[in-house]
């Protein structure tokens, strides 16, 4: 039997409990989506920063926010990934565990790092960042795997990951707005890995600046950075401010830390200045002549070289450089003619969003530093025993050879300047390839069959050198069975 | 009892490694906020039990579980994205609303990591527990009547 009780006041309530439900949950006028908000940095009473997300300029606020609009803001982790978790695991981070079950996958992708096992990191890598978004660890160890780990047997890493690299670097700084770190890692990526175009290190410095987190010795590599784009002036000023703000720092508060930082930062201002002038960097925004500065006359450095198809998928590279000091690198790039995004001497790395972990495996692209030694290099580059890495499978291939002062040690830099005032090739001087740098360049083509030692190539041997190559002992090369591909030389002589 | 318990074991492990106090109270909250949400879900569990055998509310409760917390995310893509159709967002409003949303109450992120700056914290901590007492107090009352339109 029912009891009989009263229902009105009891419906009454639950209507009222379903009108109170509906307004926190959803609010009083339009609420924002995630994409409104952007992040901001304020600076409190006490003199400290903090970023925080506030909605974009023209973005009228709510009456009342609610809780889903909040949460959204504040506590969504982005979507549900399913793929690739067994189904206990499934069920977890259905159940709202996300972060748990991406710490468990985290662990076991360090087994993998103990046992070697890199190719099974990659997809653990993504799943972790998927299911929590908020790991930077994972991130940045993530971008340093994918960008530096995956070398063949000679230590070269595999530069069709760049992107991929890169992508999950760009995906982490949208995903941790509000900590410098995965902007440093970006930056870092271009600066140090890919070390070419070096406004992107900047862009990405800077925006990591912004960030009140930045650790002080991170703050200052953004000096390195704008000189390696050719702004020196900026990062005199950089330095300055720096300086000025390491020396409050320690005026406040004498830790070693404190004191060593700002003791470094004026021996680097010191040293840029000096630099500034011998170099004749003041003298050339002046307007007054170079004569008596060292980058005056600009050295030749003489480049030439010769690759030799030793056997199938093996070349030696030889060649001059008349830079006596130890400390240049010159890069040597070999890939597919139509590699995707391409560009001389490297490709256009930043050209997707996508985490990629399947690199174009139809795809070529190997590219080597060549050390100079007593003025001359000579390395053998063996792509034999890493066909996944170097398939050859197109028909015609390239192989530029490139050299950037923007990149040289500074004792080297130290005749070059950071432009490359006081550098300049008789043949091979570049002002094309990167605009505004005076760069060496230059391209070879080389065909599959002579690769592959192949065809009309399986009894020759394909060398091709550079017009002005000259052997060690300064005799043009020449062997009986050896077919010499001679190339015009850029400049009369 | 079981949460308290836990939850103090989990504050003196904390306090074992860490030695700071500080930091306890932003420790706390999630656990709080569990306790919301776990009294949630015993409402629905309490309200299903009314009319349904224990095996069903199992398993109605359970799924409603994991509808309420993974709704939201969901909500919000839908809400984002352009192509979706007007109609199918105000219907993704309405479940949102209807459905208890668990994953209101799942606030370890910004305690894990603490780089996260929360607005309003403290306002946002009130509203989930009023939501949850309010969808609590509406269960009860619906339990309440259902339960006695019963031949007992």
């Amino acid at each position: 039997m029912t009891s009989g009780i009263n229902r009105s006041p009891l419906l009454l309530a639950i209507l009222g409990c379903a009108a109170g439900i509906f307004v926190l949950q959803n609010g009083i006028g339009t609420q924002p989506t995630g994409k409104q908000y952007e992040s901001v940095t304020e600076t409190l009473k006490n003199g400290n920063t903090r970023t925080v997300k506030k909605l974009k300029a023209g973005v009228a606020a709510p009456a009342f926010q609610g809780i889903s609009s909040s949460w959204q803001r504040d506590f969504n982790q982005g979507s549900v990934q399913t793929q690739g978790l067994s189904p206990d695991q499934l069920l977890f981070a259905l159940a709202g565990f996300r972060e748990m079950i991406a710490g468990i996958l985290w662990v076991r992708a360090d087994s993998f790092f103990d046992s070697g096992n890199y190719d099974a990191i990659l997809p653990i890598i993504r799943l972790v960042t998927v299911l929590d978004p908020k790991q930077i660890d994972v991130y940045a160890t993530g971008m340093w795997h994918i960008g530096y780990n995956f070398t063949d047997e000679e230590q070269r890493s595999d530069r069709r990951y760049i992107p991929s690299a890169l992508a999950l670097g760009k995906e982490g700084a949208r995903n941790n707005p509000l900590t410098y770190e995965m902007f440093f890692e970006t930056g870092w990526m271009w600066y140090h890995k890919i070390d070419d175009d070096y406004s992107n290190a900047v862009r990405w410095f800077e925006l990591a600046q912004e960030r009140p987190d930045m650790l002080p010795a991170r703050r200052n590599l953004i000096t390195n950075a704008y000189e390696r784009d050719g702004k020196v002036d900026k990062s005199l000023d950089t330095l300055f401010k720096l300086y000025e703000a390491a020396g409050k720092k320690a005026k406040e508060d004498a830790a070693f830390g404190n004191k060593q930082n700002r003791d470094t930062l004026e021996n680097k201002l010191d040293t840029t200045l000096v630099r500034m002038v011998q170099r004749g960097w003041f003298a050339g925004k002046d307007g007054r002549p170079l004569t008596g500065y060292d980058v005056n006359p600009p050295f030749d450095t003489g480049f030439s070289a010769k690759v030799t198809v030793t056997e199938a998928r093996v070349l030696r590279f030889e060649g001059t450089w008349n830079v006596l000091p130890v400390g240049t690198r010159i890069r040597a790039v070999l890939r597919d003619a139509d590699f995707p995004n391409a560009k001389p001497a490297g490709m256009e790395w930043d050209f997707s969003n996508d985490v990629n972990l399947d690199p174009p495996r139809d795809k070529t692209f190997m590219q080597e530093q060549l050390f100079v030694r007593n003025q001359r290099f000579n390395k053998k580059v063996d792509m034999s025993k890493d066909p996944t890495m170097y398939p050859f499978t197109s028909k015609d291939y390239v192989i530029d050879f490139y050299y950037n002062p923007r990149s040289a040690p500074p004792h080297i830099q130290d005749k070059f300047s950071w432009n490359g005032e006081g550098f300049t090739d008789k043949n091979f001087l570049n002002t094309q390839v990167r605009e505004g740098q005076r760069v060496m360049f230059t391209s070879v083509k080389i065909s599959k069959d002579q690769l592959l030692r192949r065809g009309d190539w399986r009894e020759k041997v394909p060398v091709i050198k550079t017009a002005n190559y000259l052997d060690k002992d300064g005799k043009a090369y020449n062997q009986a069975d050896q077919v010499t591909i001679d190339l015009p030389s850029l400049r009369a002589n | 009892m079981m949460m308290t318990l836990m939850t103090s074991v989990l504050v003196f492990t904390f306090w074992l490694q860490q030695r700071d106090a500080s930091a306890i109270p932003d420790l706390i909250k999630a656990p709080v906020m569990y306790f919301v949400q776990m009294s949630l879900l015993a409402a629905v569990a309490i309200f299903f039990s009314t009319f349904v055998s224990p095996l069903v509310n199992f398993f109605l409760s359970g799924g409603l579980y994991l509808l309420g917390s993974l709704f939201a995310p969901f909500f919000q893509t839908l809400q984002e994205s352009q192509g979706t159709p007007q109609a199918a967002k105000i219907f993704a409003q309405l479940v949102n609303t209807i459905l208890p949303n668990f994953a209101n109450y799942n606030i370890q992120n910004p305690i894990i990591n603490p780089g996260q700056q929360i607005q309003n914290e403290s306002s946002y901590y009130l509203q989930v527990t009023i939501y949850g007492v309010l969808y609590i107090a509406g269960l009860l009352v619906a339990g309440t009547i259902v339960f006695d339109r019963r031949e007992v």
